[in-house]
């Protein structure tokens, strides 16, 4: 028996996949979090990029945006897991889900990053900061696009 | 005409046709709804952290629902249009589902 096959046959794995109110409470507090990580992401890339609160300072709007990001990524691949135990060997063969889940390393990696570069910085030069912001955007509405494609084409 | 009339003209429309027979078509409106959904929601959360005195501190509070405001009106507007443009090819169904139908009572109230 496989590890996934055995997290499938799980009391807890069984019970989430046979109800129907726990898999629609879970897959809507999923959908908060990751509202959470995609309005704390798009703010902080689009201020990078000045295309919103210009007069803010950077470091205020990373602070923040690090914080919804943080809390909207922990109730997601929290709540992500628990779904994923009921089906753990379809969904993980999916090509769908594997794009997503890498796309999402690349996005936290990514993140994690320019938030030690931003907040360690005393100046940012505003073509290196737009930089940032235009990758940040393309890998964050990426996620979103390949979350939707898993959600609705698998 | 009643409203289910309505709802089963709208759904002999083109457009319902083209959206229920479309292979991608019900995919790809549900993601850009899901997406508007998100973007509009996710900002407009920014504008409550400055209500309550969370975050954005250093500007002004209409300064900073002019910067975002843009933004979560036009994520709420795709999420808007994506749905009503969906709920076209399927209005007679979703008059009669349990949550829509008690809208449907009351519009229709003290006809039935």
């Amino acid at each position: 028996m496989t590890a996934l096959a055995w997290l499938e046959s799980t009391s807890m794995a069984q019970t989430i996949s046979g109800s129907l109110p726990l898999t629609a409470s879970f897959s809507a507090i999923h959908l908060l979090g990751y509202t959470l990580v995609l309005g704390g992401a798009l703010v902080m890339h689009l201020r990078l990029v000045g295309a919103m609160l210009q007069r803010t300072a950077v470091r205020d709007v990373v602070r923040t945006a690090g914080y919804l990001i943080a809390i909207g990524l922990g109730v997601s691949v929290v709540t992500g897991s628990l779904l994923f135990t009921g089906r753990a060997t379809s969904i993980a063969a999916n090509g769908l889900f594997q794009t997503k889940m890498s796309v999402l390393l690349i996005a936290a990696a990514w993140q994690l990053g320019v938030h030690y570069r931003l907040a360690r910085a005393t100046s940012q030069s505003k073509q290196s900061a737009s930089v940032l912001g235009f990758v940040g955007l393309a890998l964050w509405l990426g996620l979103a696009v390949t979350a939707c494609a898993f959600i609705l084409l698998e | 005409m009643t409203l289910l009339e309505i709802c089963e003209w709208l759904e002999t429309t083109a457009l319902a046709i083209a959206i229920q027979e479309s292979l991608y078509g019900f995919a790809l409106l549900v993601g850009a709804h899901i997406l508007g959904m998100a973007v509009s929601v996710g900002i407009l959360l920014w504008m409550d952290l400055r209500l309550v005195g969370v975050a954005l501190l250093s500007r002004p509070l209409t300064e900073v629902y002019r910067s975002l405001a843009p933004w979560f009106i036009a994520g709420f507007g795709v999420m808007l249009l994506c749905i009503g443009v969906v709920f076209t090819g399927f209005w007679s169904f979703l008059i009669t589902a349990h949550a829509f139908a008690q809208v449907y009572r009351l519009s229709s109230y003290p006809k039935r």
